[in-house]
């Protein structure tokens, strides 16, 4: 009689320690390709500027770039420092004012009717020609980079929160009416609800505009920053130095991303989060297929 | 109640084309029009650095000609890129989404290229290809071609699983269920990829005239810019801003002509 109990007992433990590696080398397996990629990327390119097919002045080795990161280190840092400053004050400031106003469309239809689709149709401007415009009014410094990139955040996030506020399933909120919840506890005990998963997209969304949206700014208009440092170096052909700010650059918008992907697990831990890379997903789907 | 349902229906996929500019939006943009005018003038702000509406439409006026010369050109540069670019979008989603290695190592290089931003760019492409044509149309090219291969992959790969080992077992090819699958699942995912890419071909072709060009709206601005004729400048932003919201407001309405049924909920921005 206790034979099978002791079996049952000691079932789960063999699984438990067989899950460990078999997880890590599937990790291990969703990484290698990507990296391969990368590495083929990089080869492929020291090989091209090396022997000469493709010209120093159209590409420089990527060997050369490594070492502008040695030579320019403390510049790179401070322009990269500006644009961090740039890109987050204006996703910060932009994204506020975005839910402040989303709040503001939901309850008020005036409001919404009036002032929604003219913001809609705003989205549509080109910023590169609204900063040039920007740099007239308040001048060349911090200020107007901010505003364009408050103004990226902004949309993006606007449209987003207006929809998500929007999206709590109906039932509940005829629920919640029926147990007689005014305003504010529907609006904090379901809508804000409803709404996180889209503010988490928008914000996915605006964490890489905003970086991109003030390095262009920055090659517009101002004195400091990687956008203006990737200006510089390219006129002054120091070419080397210009991949290097790019490439710093496009490292602050993975960081920017990564960061938000770890508050998008924090504060909607209910929500199944999309991978980093949505090849995993397909590859995983293959293989069941693979298998049929 | 009814009231509520009603709008929730006609916001619950807010595109553009779904609100209706009504008479309370032409309300408030005369509103505004009439209150920056009356500003700029009580407040006595330098009309060098902020023109009044009268003065931007006398700008916007006086030069019709030359913005409309210019508009085309920078509206063919970026509709090449935006063609070229979606066509290799399509190409290569379709290759990703059929081949585990293609997928597995360009796809994940292609997210990270995305991330790097793409007008910074533009300085190293007036170095290797010149101040003509092919750096305005490359640039817009490739604005198009992140959007749509991110949103085309994610369409692709949006039908069941069940749908698609259904066709396998019914005997169809991977063409047969590309066609029949795959491309209509996608259709949605298509449409936002357009409208988004349609006004990101406009700015990235803007922004490459900004740095070397002789003619295009990225040209006037710097033009403008230079001679600190402020009016004609804003006059420019102004055209640059319309032709962008009928960019959008183009696929937005080829969207509605060809995607007849209910769309599913798409991450548009």
């Amino acid at each position: 009689m206790t034979v099978p109990v002791q079996e049952r007992r000691s079932a789960p433990a063999p699984v438990l320690v067989e899950a460990e590696p078999s997880k890590l080398a599937a990790r291990l397996r969703t990484v290698r390709n990507p990296l391969l990629g990368v590495v083929g990327l990089l080869v492929l390119w020291q090989v091209v500027t090396a022997t000469g097919i493709v010209q120093f002045f159209v590409l420089p080795q990527p060997v050369e770039v490594v070492q502008a990161f040695g030579q320019y280190g403390p510049q790179l840092v401070r322009h990269g420092l500006a644009t961090l400053t740039v890109a987050f004050t204006g996703f910060v400031i932009g994204t506020v004012a975005a839910c402040a106003c989303a709040l503001a469309f939901t309850y008020s239809r005036p409001l919404r009717s009036g002032f929604y689709p003219l913001l809609l149709a705003m989205r549509a401007m080109p910023l590169i020609a609204v900063i040039t415009i920007l740099v007239v009014v308040l001048g060349t410094g911090y200020s107007p980079r901010i505003v364009v990139t408050a103004l990226g955040a902004f949309f993006t996030t606007l449209v987003n929160m207006v929809r998500g506020l929007r999206s709590a399933d109906g039932v509940v909120e005829e629920l919640m009416h029926t147990l007689s919840a005014n305003g504010v506890q529907r609006l904090f005990k379901v809508r804000l609800f409803a709404a996180a998963p889209y503010l988490m997209a928008s914000l996915r969304i605006s964490a890489s505009s905003c970086v991109i949206e003030a390095t262009v700014a920055e090659w517009i208009t101002g004195n400091v920053g990687l956008g203006y440092l990737v200006q510089v170096s390219g006129y002054t052909f120091q070419l080397p130095l210009m991949w290097a700010a790019i490439a710093v650059a496009a490292a602050l918008t993975l960081i920017a991303l990564a960061l938000v992907g770890l508050l998008e697990r924090v504060a909607t831990p209910w929500v199944p989060h999309e991978p980093a890379v949505a090849g995993v997903q397909v590859s995983k789907l293959a293989r069941r297929k693979a298998r049929a | 109640m009814s009231t509520e349902r009603v709008e929730a229906g006609a916001l619950s996929s807010t595109g553009l084309a779904r609100v209706r500019l009504g008479l309370p939006t032409v309300l408030v943009l005369v509103l505004l029009v009439v209150g920056w005018g009356v500003a700029v003038v009580a407040t006595g702000v330098n009309e060098l650095a902020v023109p009044g509406p009268v003065a931007v439409a006398q700008a916007l006026g006086d030069n019709v000609g030359d913005l409309t010369t210019n508009t085309l050109v920078t509206v063919q540069e970026a509709a090449l890129g935006f063609v070229l670019g979606n066509v290799a979008a399509i190409a290569c989603a379709v290759a990703f989404v059929h081949s585990d290695l293609l997928r597995t190592t360009a796809y994940p290089v292609l997210l990270v290229v995305q991330a790097i931003p793409l007008v910074a760019i533009a300085p190293i492409l007036g170095v290797w290809l010149g101040a003509g044509l092919a750096p305005k149309v490359l640039l817009a090219a490739f604005l198009a071609y992140t959007v749509t291969l991110v949103n085309m992959v994610k369409g692709l790969t949006s039908p069941d699983t069940e749908t698609i080992e259904l066709l396998h077992t019914l005997g169809a090819g991977r063409w047969q269920v590309l066609r029949t699958v795959r491309f209509p699942a996608s259709t949605p995912f298509f449409f936002t990829s357009l409208k988004l890419g349609a006004s990101g071909a406009m700015v990235a072709a803007i922004a490459a005239e900004y740095i070397g060009a002789l003619s295009g709206l990225g040209h006037l601005l710097q033009f403008a810019r230079m001679r600190l004729d402020t009016p004609y400048l804003w006059a420019v932003v102004v055209v640059c801003g319309v032709v962008g919201i009928v960019a959008y407001g183009l696929m937005a309405l080829v969207e509605k002509i060809v995607v007849r049924w209910q769309p599913p909920a798409v991450d548009e921005v």
